[in-house]
């Protein structure tokens, strides 16, 4: 008995929980749930799909190359029980959770360290585009260079609607 | 919004006959796994034309006597015609882009790695 991971979203599947197909070229295809399932015969590419590991790794967003995952493997050949080792094993696990988890963080801070700037500048081009809504609520003098875009951007407004009347 | 009216109830088609035995097991159509690794197989057997994935005898069962056979997407066509036009769809040539990328690996996903070990049996006759 073992905990299975789903083939679709990665998740562990314990004994007695979601399903089995095995297809007639005798592949099996372990699942953790319907939803998982039903999305394997749609035939969905788990990589395209937004909530599997699988999409989350390959677009960078989690933790793909690392040390802490050569501890985890499908092991096939069974161990003559010892209760050292037992104990030892179980230590060593709980020891490379936290390392693995720590690495996580870390992670996703440097993931994640560029993403105020760039919030920043998306709202800054929003203001900048949609000016005419807000401009009487606006002091002109605080914000020079989003005041020098809008300008820009009417000008080009301006010539547009110029070249229209034109034609 | 704006579409009107919704033409048929939700799940309307479950009780159409040719819809429904679509979606039995045994009538499941290949998946892309299975194709690319017929691809793979064909590849290395030294076949760069992938001719071993076309069937070449005639089937009296299969449309077309399994004469026009589309093995991107493993379907049999009744004739050339009918080949050559599918050849034409949106829908081959988007498989024959999903054939061309990497395989989907699951073990890689779930961040398995594979175990090495010595070969348990191996050195028995030495």
């Amino acid at each position: 008995m073992r905990i299975e991971k789903c083939y679709f979203c990665s998740s562990p599947c314990y004994p007695g929980h979601g399903m089995k197909f095995v297809r007639n070229d005798s592949k099996q295809f372990r699942f953790c749930r319907a939803k998982c399932h039903r999305s394997f015969n749609k035939k969905r590419n788990p990589r395209k799909v937004a909530w599997t590991k699988a999409y989350r790794k390959t677009r960078g967003k989690e933790m793909s190359v690392d040390t802490t995952f050569e501890f985890e493997a499908r092991r096939n050949r069974p161990v003559k029980y010892d209760r050292e080792l037992m104990s030892k094993t179980i230590q060593g696990m709980q020891r490379v959770q936290e390392i693995k988890e720590a690495r996580e963080v870390d992670f996703y801070k440097d993931r994640m360290k560029d993403a105020k700037g760039y919030k920043k500048a998306q709202a800054r081009e929003e203001i900048a585009n949609g000016l005419d809504l807000i401009q009487p609520a606006m002091s002109k003098n605080r914000v020079p260079e989003v005041m020098a875009k809008f300008e820009k951007n009417r000008e080009k407004k301006a010539n547009k609607r110029h070249d229209m009347e034109v034609n | 919004m704006g579409n009107g009216p919704k033409q048929k109830k939700p799940g309307a088609r479950s009780k159409i006959k040719k819809y429904k035995r679509a979606c039995l097991t045994k009538n499941r159509s290949k998946d892309l796994d299975q194709i690319q690794d017929e691809v793979i197989a064909a590849k290395a057997s030294g076949d760069v034309t992938l001719s071993t994935l076309s069937s070449v005898e005639f089937d009296d069962d299969l449309p077309g006597g399994g004469q026009f056979f589309c093995w991107e997407t493993s379907r049999h066509f009744p004739d050339l015609k009918s080949l050559t036009d599918h050849k034409k769809t949106r829908e081959y040539k988007r498989r024959v882009k999903q054939i061309k990328e990497e395989k989907y690996d699951p073990d890689w996903a779930a961040g398995l790695t594979k175990e090495k070990l010595p070969p348990a049996h191996g050195d028995k006759k030495k």
